[in-house]
């Protein structure tokens, strides 16, 4: 296992299968639709985990590329399936979807 | 055409008003009614009884056909006007924070983007295979490098660029300033090592003094060649074409076929779904069911099924100027292409979810080309610069 797959922590979810808490504390929650992000950029704590859902009506893929430059895909994400996202580097994070590279988010931890 | 504003921004001149007209023609009108009437009582319910309900809530989402519409019963001209409004121009031309636009860059990046001596062999330029003459795109089903050898790709239209996301067939530059130094460097294609191009330039007086126009303080290098020519390559930008006058409300731009064709394009033949904007592409990546075994983006992002066989979703503009088609150059006519997403493509795990059996009659076809047609600009000619000369002992 690399570096990044041991910050990086990712659990693909089954719509529904699990609750909007994340060890007792909110989660945000970034949405997919109309192929863009529902947030362009966010600020989390360092260590703390995001949720993408798959609002959309397409097929997505989330590519991370982490502060130290390294790059991971997250696999993909039928409409409806979310995907949790640890954060455990601290400086900014880009995640783009693999099929549509528009859809671009920006993670900034501090 | 391009000008520059005070802020240095670079922007396209604007020919006239862009409002969307809600003028349109009862042909039209009554062809929306027909795929109106056709998708709530047939296609509509057929599609979802074959699993196809992500698509059409795609073509619901990019506001062609809402349920609410068709529930509503709101006048058919605003359905019309609603497609039209998806394919305004953009008004300035982006750039990146990092390499803001400068004059002096653009100029120096169209002397290196035409200059020879930016290959290994000092045999061919950028623009032997970016022919501004051939909608900066070479007329051949696969590029040819400077030894002569064949590409196994067709060499992709550089207009339009500043508005893309990531770059090549298979995205594998994340800008356009890591593109543009890429095919120098490349064996198969310039086969210039950075080095010796560094080198190079900076022993020709010329080019040592356009560089530091353009980059005050900073040498040579790697970084401001890439950035040099990626601010020329934002400029190739096409220009107004009829559909983009019919757009901005004259009517009689296109013909009645050609406006048939555009309903189809963002009805019937699901074309908009990728080919969307007006760039006519989302830029994402799809595998379109070509027969060839080039992974594409799928040799670039491993693990991810979907992208095997996918490639970028190219822009239309001045596209009946950009035979042949295809990312492997295997299409020589726009008909054949329609005839391929109609009914012509391999089905496979990793098919584009977007492409399906469309069974375009003839008539569609030929309204599909009259449309694809009237998106062919008459774009300022390009002169090749002035180029520095080689100093000699």
């Amino acid at each position: 296992m690399t570096m990044f797959q041991r910050i990086v922590a990712v659990t693909l979810c089954g719509c529904g299968v699990i609750g909007g808490a994340y060890a007792g504390r909110h989660m945000q929650e970034i949405g997919q639709k109309g192929k863009v992000f529902s947030l362009e950029e966010i600020s989390i704590p360092v260590g703390e985990t995001i949720r993408v859902v798959n609002d959309d009506n397409v097929l997505h893929s989330l590519l991370l590329t982490a502060p130290d430059g390294q790059r991971s895909a997250l696999g993909t994400q039928k409409p409806g399936e979310q995907t949790d996202i640890t954060l455990d580097q601290l400086g900014d994070y880009v995640t783009r979807c693999g099929i549509h590279p528009g859809m671009k988010l920006l993670i900034h931890t501090r | 055409m391009i000008i520059v504003d005070k802020n240095s921004t670079c922007l396209v001149e604007k020919s006239g008003p862009h409002a969307v007209s809600a003028t349109h023609t009862v042909d039209v009108m009554a062809m929306l009614g027909r795929c109106r009437e056709r998708l709530s009582r047939g296609a509509y319910s057929q599609a979802m009884s074959r699993g196809w309900e992500p698509l059409f809530a795609g073509l619901l989402a990019v506001g062609l056909f809402t349920l609410s519409v068709v529930a509503s019963a709101e006048p058919i001209s605003s359905e019309l006007v609603a497609m039209k409004a998806q394919y305004q121009r953009p008004t300035t031309i982006p750039s990146l924070p990092s390499n803001p636009f400068s004059a002096a860059k653009m100029a120096l990046g169209q002397q290196l983007f035409f200059d020879r001596r930016l290959s290994g062999p000092a045999t061919m330029s950028c623009a032997t295979c970016h022919n501004p003459a051939l909608s900066w795109s070479d007329a051949l089903p696969t590029g040819i490098g400077a030894a002569g050898n064949h590409s196994v790709r067709h060499t992709p239209t550089l207009l339009n660029l500043a508005w893309a996301e990531i770059f090549f067939w298979d995205g594998r530059a994340d800008s356009l300033e890591s593109q543009a130094i890429e095919p120098i460097q490349n064996a198969d294609e310039m086969n210039m090592p950075m080095p010796r191009l560094v080198a190079t330039l900076r022993a020709i007086r010329g080019y040592r003094v356009a560089f530091d126009t353009a980059f005050p303080g900073e040498p040579i290098s790697d970084s401001t060649i890439a950035k040099a020519i990626a601010t020329f390559e934002r400029g190739i930008v096409s220009g107004e074409a009829p559909f983009d006058r019919w757009i901005a409300g004259d009517d009689g731009a296109i013909n009645e076929s050609a406006k048939r064709g555009f309903v189809t394009f963002n009805t019937a033949a699901h074309c908009s779904a990728c080919h969307s904007g007006w760039r006519f592409t989302d830029d994402s990546f799809q595998d379109i069911g070509l027969s060839d075994g080039d992974l594409g983006r799928g040799q670039i992002v491993e693990g991810v099924d979907a992208l095997h066989h996918a490639f970028k979703t190219p822009g239309l503009r001045n596209i009946a100027l950009r035979a042949p088609y295809m990312h492997n150059g295997s299409f020589a006519t726009l008909t054949e292409v329609l005839n391929h997403y109609s009914n012509g493509f391999v089905r496979r795990p990793s098919l584009s979810p977007e492409i399906h059996r469309l069974s375009l009659t003839d008539q569609d076809v030929e309204d599909l080309v009259a449309f694809l047609k009237t998106l062919t600009s008459l774009d300022t000619t390009v002169v090749a610069p002035a180029l520095p000369i080689s100093e000699t002992k």
